[in-house]
């Protein structure tokens, strides 16, 4: 038998995780950002990367130019939001907006693209209404309608997985959604099993070499972060749900040979109503407040030490490794602050661009023995850094090269900054840099093996830019280890895509 | 018994009185408090949206925003059986004043409303004025209605 208590906080407790709905105090009859984007727009060229798409689907086939490597096979898919305008509403961040996911394939000198939007049931919910009504990472839009759970308003829009033979598209905060890997056709809400159903995957689950699948996710209203450890037919192995109050929103994490390894950046949540910032509007920020460390075995989903460091704010590692004897050291691009994510990333839906501090390439030690964590500029900070991966091979284990966007950290931030692609090689030293023409913005560039050459040498890098001037989205190829001898192979899609997150590359060997 | 409830359901009718105390825990329940009201306004209570018969609806009566957080107990609280679609009950003799009703389906019959890992439910539930939360729990501001100028809750099972 139930206490009333118990009920009452069992009931809390699940809406606070999950349940959303009844917003918006910010009426008005037009809505101001979708006024002032569409006006900067005009003027602004690189507005073009926060532009909704025009249709629910692309398709198109272009020839590639320049040389595509023989033995590079394979898809890359790719997600992000698309969907910034919903009626005449326009969505107050870069990351509220329904995902778009893509397929880039070469074959036979020629590349097939497809794009679709992710039928999700937020989406669904909001075409019948014929209006925004869901409540959003960094929106509130006016007369909201009920909600609660997590994935009623989940817009799938940050990443993508290739696992046990499924594709699914990633959001942070609840369940993945599997889609067709050939016309991208959103097959529906996809559960690891019954008992899972609805629990929040992180868009950037770490996959070792043998399928083994690590993921957190947080469930910040319940002040619990879920824990995720697969099988490589996707099976749950184990699963904790960790109590870690006060929470904050993790995007990110690290996988060794023994630990997970959490960053709770002072991002606090402390509230449960926001009049007009979504989700994000939540959170308080504490720069005086260490970043909590917490070191997790991996095989028994306990946390064995908690380490601190200052305050800062990181959406992405590149990789992380333990060397058996309690020293773990992780790289990543560490943002002072997280004003790019509050102002920044949101200004630029209402079609301004507000500056902020670069991220920086850092790495980190965590000595778990002298109860020590500490951080070491890695490269030159001049050099600011996002989007960093590292070869899908190296995971969890010491990683020779890095390749992220880069840009000038050494003035104040411009929009389209971070155009250059870098492959930072850990081992040699050696920081190679392909800048893009003036009028791209790149988006996330993956590093892909050769299996014809040596482990941590050789490869490609693969990755997509927008080019704002001649209104089109490219896909190019390099040689990982000659990047700054530009593309060995480039193709130009007939249209230009809103600027997107991250993908995965699929090699045709494991695609079936 | 002060209160006299009656739960018709919509396939055939059916009247039960329920003792309280029967459902959501027994010891804190102010069953003294609730036999000694005198009340005399009606609330009829649809609970809507039942998709399965195979457990029994759990509901609390509410009167502050105390017992609503979770702290005090209830006016009362009781078991009526599920039917497939909606079940109506009639609650007769409430005193005047505030109230906010939470109501959960058990289908498992442990008496609990399950919930996953994180505490999200697993079982149907619902709440007066269909109070849902933003990002958090609906609120006891959300959730109120006064008698006797209410005279019907009609509460979706989520």
């Amino acid at each position: 038998m139930i206490s009333r208590r118990d009920f009452l906080s069992r009931i809390a407790s699940a809406s606070a995780a999950t349940t959303f709905g009844l917003a918006g105090s910010e009426a008005f009859a037009a809505d101001a950002w979708h006024a002032g984007y569409h006006s900067a727009a005009k003027q602004n060229p690189w507005l073009l990367a926060y532009r909704s798409p025009e249709r629910e689907h692309f398709q198109a086939e272009v020839p590639v130019e320049g040389q595509w490597p023989k033995s590079l096979n394979g898809v890359l898919y790719r997600n992000g939001p698309a969907q910034h305008d919903v009626g005449d509403f326009r969505y107050r961040h870069w990351f509220d907006g329904d995902g778009l996911v893509q397929r880039f394939e070469v074959k036979d000198g020629r590349l097939f693209h497809v794009g679709r939007m992710v039928q999700t049931a937020k989406r669904t919910r909001e075409q019948n209404l014929g209006r925004a009504a869901l409540p959003a990472f960094g929106s509130t839009p006016p007369d909201g309608v009920g909600v609660t759970k997590a994935d009623d308003l989940n817009p799938a829009n940050i990443s993508m997985l290739w696992h046990h033979q499924r594709l699914l598209a990633l959001w942070e905060a609840g369940s993945p959604h599997e889609i067709s890997a050939e016309d991208l056709t959103t097959v529906g809400v996809h559960s690891f099993s019954s008992e899972t159903a609805g629990l929040p995957f992180s868009a950037h689950p770490r996959v070792e070499p043998d399928g083994t699948l690590w993921n957190f996710g947080y469930a910040s209203g319940s002040g619990r972060i879920v824990l995720w450890h697969l099988d490589p037919d996707g099976r749950v192995e184990k699963l904790k749900a960790l109590p870690v109050g006060p929470t904050s929103m993790p995007h990110d994490f690290i996988v060794t040979g023994r630990y997970v390894v959490l960053l709770l950046a002072p991002l606090h949540r402390e509230s449960d109503r926001s009049t007009d910032r979504g989700f994000l509007g939540l959170h308080q920020w504490h720069p005086d407040l260490p970043t909590r460390v917490l070191v997790i075995d991996k095989n028994r989903f306990e946390v064995v030490r908690e380490l601190e460091l200052p305050a800062q704010w990181i959406f992405h590692f590149g990789n992380g490794f333990d060397d058996g004897n309690g020293v773990i050291r992780f790289d990543a691009a560490r943002h002072a602050n997280p004003d790019v994510m509050f102002n920044t990333l949101s200004d630029v839906m209402r079609g301004r661009w507000t500056p902020s501090e670069h991220a920086r390439w850092y790495e980190y030690t965590l000595d778990l023995n002298k109860g020590r964590a500490t951080e070491t500029l890695a490269l030159d900070s001049s050099l600011g850094v996002e989007f960093p991966t590292v070869n899908g091979s190296e995971i969890g284990i010491p990683h020779q090269r890095v390749v992220m966007l880069s840009g000038d950290a050494s003035r104040e931030s411009r929009p389209g900054d971070l155009s250059q692609v870098s492959c930072w090689n850990r081992a040699t030293g050696k920081l190679g840099i392909y800048r893009y023409p003036d009028d791209h913005m790149a988006e996330e560039h993956l590093l892909v093996s050769d299996p014809s050459a040596e482990v941590g040498q050789g490869g490609w890098i693969v990755g997509t830019a927008l080019d704002c001037a001649r209104q089109a989205t490219c896909l190019s190829v390099f040689a990982a280890d000659r990047l700054a001898d530009g593309p060995l192979a480039q193709a130009t899609l007939p249209y230009a895509l809103p600027l997107g997150l991250h993908g995965t590359f699929v090699p045709k060997t494991t695609n079936g | 018994m002060a209160i006299r409830i009656s739960a018709r359901f919509t396939a055939q009718a059916f009247r039960v009185t329920v003792a309280l105390g029967l459902s959501f825990g027994l010891g804190s329940m102010p069953t003294a408090a609730v036999a000694e009201s005198s009340g005399s306004n009606a609330l009829s209570i649809e609970i809507v949206n039942i998709e399965k018969t195979s457990g029994p609806l759990r509901l609390q009566i509410l009167d502050s925003e105390a017992a609503f957080g979770g702290s005090g107990g209830s006016v009362a609280a009781f078991i009526v059986p599920a039917a497939e679609g909606s079940v109506e009950i009639s609650l007769n003799s409430l005193p005047a004043g505030e109230y906010a009703i939470r109501v959960m389906q058990d289908l498992n019959g442990d008496g609990e409303l399950g919930t996953n890992a994180i505490g999200m439910p697993n079982e149907p539930w619902g709440i007066s004025n269909d109070a849902v939360g933003q990002f958090g729990p609906p609120s006891w501001a959300d959730a109120r209605f006064s008698l006797p100028e209410t005279t019907r809750q009609t509460i979706t099972l989520r």
